[in-house]
């Protein structure tokens, strides 16, 4: 079972539902356990070397920022810790923040070869919506490990709360971001001798773990599709992989790869949630976060991911 | 000075830095595959440029189009066929720069599938190219459609590609009935019914949809006769595409050939989006079935044009998937003619809408309307006693519920379309034995006998021992007050108290708003809250639905609490 969609009501109820899902696509899991410091629980699994842990966390967070937040982490190995959240080479917790239950639906991605990944959307109210995940890169190169951990963090403050492009809010492989929110996007790619190595997206061009990725960016990427990747004449939109790549020094790049049956895709013409065939491949389309949101409300414009829904 | 010339030495006095991109050699980036092969690539660069790179091709979403095969539709799924189906399947070697060979194209489980093929295996597929497979479903076959068709491309190391292909067969029921004894049809729910030893209820429907069966006589001769004979001795276990007769109309001019649209008048008959339907010319042979795929207001569209050309005067039904239940009775008349009655159980879910125009009384709808009364009307009363005989003593009888179901019958008969469908909605509503509904008993149940004003709560009635006998309890505490003027007033008893022998004083719920007088009355009954008695209805189809038809049910009256507050519990 590759695709599945469910309901929840609250992020726990999620991490139950995801274990099952897991287990349904291959995933070891590891345990399900309460955080003893947080009210929550965390979800720790497998498959081959990616090892990963979603944690929920109901308190906490501030009107920019609202709880309940369902983080991940990536980390070598699996140790049955009295706290969960303390692993070995573990990365820092990316989170998808306002993860407000009860879910409208959620719908789970995941695979075990020839990458394996967990994408996960929640659709928190309708036409709203989450995103969070792990896998393994299609990586380009020798890139060690190539596990990748992601979130959505939006800026819930007024003035920016409408504005798709604006660099308080940091989306999953997207680098146009400030400090404001933790980033959302960790790659974990070990070399020049130190292990773990984990890239994130940063604010800071001078950072040597910082990670390209996006498309909101003028240098981003993939910036061109985000204004050319939608034909008016046939009302469809290619979906583009999302390129990652790791600075060298120098101001040299290298690219690390792109996430597995993940695209993105401009939404102009199709609807949250559409399923649009490809050949024989299923893809289905969701915005960021939420279509040409009304003023007042999140608006994260014709932004979409597609994921492919494999058998 | 030509300028491309001077180009090179434009900016830098050097050489182009980037030589012109190298022609594609055709090769997948891989991002599709597994792993893509990656590795140093030394990429051709001039001497002066001290650093040496390494690259690999980066995925694009070209790679999501490209470079590899497309099968498309890759599930066939037909439905009803109940004629002959063309499908095409395209096969495209989306390789930018690979040429494929298709090994074999084959087609397992394929008994009446004729698969035409572009040409004879081994099929050379060149980049880019696509070929197109002709299938085509015949009505002669297993009554299940299940069959794969899958392509090989063995020489190039792909996994077998399979289309699906799935479906039915049906066949039409083409004979047209014997209207002189009428098309009956039955409409079965089922209910299961708990009741408390004070008859307090619940009713559960285990049927979303009532199983529905149609019962008719034809007439059948000449090679229709034999016809018949056959199709019932080779097919009779296999679905019909059954014919709703009550709803057939003839066309109205004349449809050529090819069209996708009939002129006619869909409204209120059985026709479905989805569905199919059925044109019958002048005999059983002369007959085809469609899908309907967007019924208009005078019109319905086919999903593929007619096969054949249809004239005025062809007669067009809606059509329901059915089985015979159980094998026809054939009468013989003579050498070349035979009448046969045939049963059919429809074999898919008929959904109804419920009535939606009814008055409302304490959150059920009221069935006001008169019943036909050319037949007799019994109406009874349906008590749980309990009866203890052992056999030498005297007879030891409880009554546990202190109540009376009052039953009384009910027949409808309906003139047309509008009044047929009210009538289906109104069995709909009831679902069986498990909705109930307000039902006045049509009789001249209380007699006023002195003026009311519109304020007052307090009827004075001619005695008929309401106070005594009834108790307030239900099925014969609530009134339906008919005026001459047309209005109607339901209320609740809520006290009764005999003030002689002649004058009953009742009190209402609530005032009527009206003054009263009892010459205005045209009639005050019961009002009873009940449910069917039986779970099963019959429609008798006297003509096709432009005309006549019966339907008669009984209705048994429920404790079912409604929305009034519950009575305190006697001391």
């Amino acid at each position: 079972m590759a695709y599945a969609t469910s309901a929840a009501n609250d992020p726990n109820e999620l991490l139950d539902k995801l274990r099952l899902f897991a287990q349904s696509s291959g995933w070891s899991i590891d345990g399900l356990r309460d955080r003893p410091a947080n009210a929550g629980k965390a979800l720790s699994l497998h498959a081959a070397n990616v090892y990963a842990t979603f944690v929920s966390q109901l308190a906490g967070g501030d009107g920019n920022s609202p709880a309940p937040f369902l983080g991940s982490f990536g980390h070598t190995g699996y140790t049955a810790n009295p706290n969960p959240d303390i692993q070995a080479d573990a990365s820092s917790i990316v989170w998808a923040n306002y993860v407000q239950g009860p879910y409208s639906a959620v719908h789970f991605f995941g695979r075990t070869a020839p990458q394996p990944y967990l994408h996960i959307v929640l659709e928190t109210q309708a036409g709203t919506f989450k995103h969070f995940g792990t896998g393994r890169l299609i990586t380009a190169g020798v890139v060690n490990s190539g596990q990748y951990i992601y979130g959505n963090q939006w800026y819930y403050s007024a003035n920016y709360i409408n504005s798709p492009d604006s660099p308080y809010h940091s989306i999953a492989f997207d680098d146009t971001y400030y400090n404001y929110t933790a980033p959302c996007t960790r790659i974990r790619a070990d070399f020049e001798g130190i292990a773990p190595r984990w890239h994130a997206t940063s604010g800071d061009s001078n950072d040597a773990r910082r990670l390209l990725a996006g498309w909101r960016g003028k240098a981003a990427p993939i910036n061109l599709l985000k204004d050319v990747g939608h034909s008016a004449l046939t009302g469809r939109a290619p979906g583009q992989p999302l390129w990652c790549a790791v600075p060298r020094g120098a101001g040299l790049f290298s690219d690390v790869g792109h996430p597995p049956d993940m695209r993105f895709i401009r939404l102009d013409s199709y609807a949250p949630g559409e399923e649009l065939s490809l050949g024989t491949d299923r893809w289905k389309v969701f915005p960021v976060h939420r279509k040409n949101g009304p003023p007042g409300t999140p608006n994260s414009g014709v932004y979409g991911y597609a994921y492919r829904i494999t058998e | 000075m030509i300028w491309p010339a001077l180009w090179p030495l434009t900016f830098s006095g050097q050489g182009d830095y980037f030589k012109s991109p190298p022609f594609w050699n055709g090769q997948a980036s891989g991002a599709l595959g597994a792993e893509p092969g990656f590795g140093p690539r030394a990429a051709d660069v001039p001497g002066f440029v001290a650093d040496r790179r390494v690259g690999a091709s980066q995925a694009m979403f070209g790679d999501d189009f490209f470079d590899r095969i497309h099968v498309e539709p890759q599930v066939l799924n037909l439905g009803n066929v109940s004629s002959v189906q063309h499908r095409a399947v395209r096969v495209w070697n989306a390789y930018r720069a690979r040429a494929l060979t298709l090994t074999d194209a084959n087609l397992s489980g394929g008994e009446g599938i004729v698969l035409t093929a572009p040409g004879a295996a081994p099929l050379p597929f060149a980049p880019m190219s696509e070929r197109t497979w002709e299938i085509a479903v015949g009505t002669d076959g297993p009554p299940v459609i299940s069959a794969t068709l899958s392509f090989r491309f063995r020489f190039d190391g792909f996994d077998a590609i399979a289309v699906v292909i799935t479906g039915q067969r049906v066949v039409a029921w083409a004979f047209a009935p014997d209207w002189s004894r009428g098309v009956l049809e039955r409409l079965a729910w089922k209910t299961d019914i708990l009741t408390s030893p004070t008859q307090v209820e619940q009713r559960r429907g285990l049927r979303s949809a009532p199983r529905r069966s149609f019962e008719a006589t034809m007439i059948v001769d000449g090679r229709e006769r034999v016809l018949l004979d056959l199709a019932v001795f080779g097919w009779g276990g296999r679905t019909w595409a059954l014919p709703i007769w009550p709803d057939v109309q003839w066309l109205s001019s004349e449809h050529a050939l090819g069209v996708r649209v009939i002129a006619c008048d869909p409204s209120q008959r059985d026709f479905r989006v989805g569905g199919l339907v059925q044109l019958r010319g002048k005999t059983a042979f002369d007959v085809e079935v469609a899908e309907v795929e967007v019924i208009g207001a005078v019109s319905i569209t086919l999903r593929r044009p007619t096969t054949k050309v249809w004239p005025r005067g062809t007669r067009l039904y809606p059509v329901r998937t059915a089985r015979l239940a159980e094998p026809p009775k054939v009468t013989r008349l003579t050498d070349q003619a035979a009448s046969v009655s045939a049963r059919f159980d429809v074999v898919e879910a008929c959904d109804w809408p419920v009535i939606t125009n009814a008055p409302m009384y304490r959150g059920y709808p009221v069935l006001a309307q008169r019943p036909d009364e050319t037949e007799r009307l019994s109406n009874g009363w349906q008590r749980a006693l309990l009866t203890l005989d052992n056999e030498f003593g005297r007879l030891f009888v409880l009554d546990p519920a202190d109540w009376a179901a009052p039953t009384q019958g009910h027949q409808w008969r309906m003139h047309g379309r509008a009044e047929r469908s009210a009538v289906r909605s109104w069995l709909y509503t009831l679902r069986g034995r498990q909705q109930a509904v307000w039902r006045p008993t049509h009789a001249d149940d209380l007699t006023l006998v002195a003026n009311v004003a519109g304020t007052a709560t307090a009827l004075d009635v001619a005695n008929v021992g309401l106070a005594r006998f009834a108790g307030l309890r239900p099925g014969r505490r609530d009134v339906r007050i008919e005026l001459r003027g047309g209005q109607a007033f339901h209320r609740r008893i809520t006290a009764a108290v005999a003030l002689d022998d002649d004058i009953e004083r009742l009190t209402v719920d609530a005032a009527l708003g009206v003054d009263m007088r009892p010459r205005d009355i045209q009639r005050i009954s019961f009002l009873v809250l009940s449910r069917g008695d039986s779970d099963e209805a019959e429609i008798e189809h006297h003509t096709d639905s432009g005309g006549a038809a019966d339907a008669a049910i009984v209705l048994r009256a429920v404790r079912d609490p409604d929305t009034d507050t519950p009575a305190p519990a006697p001391a």
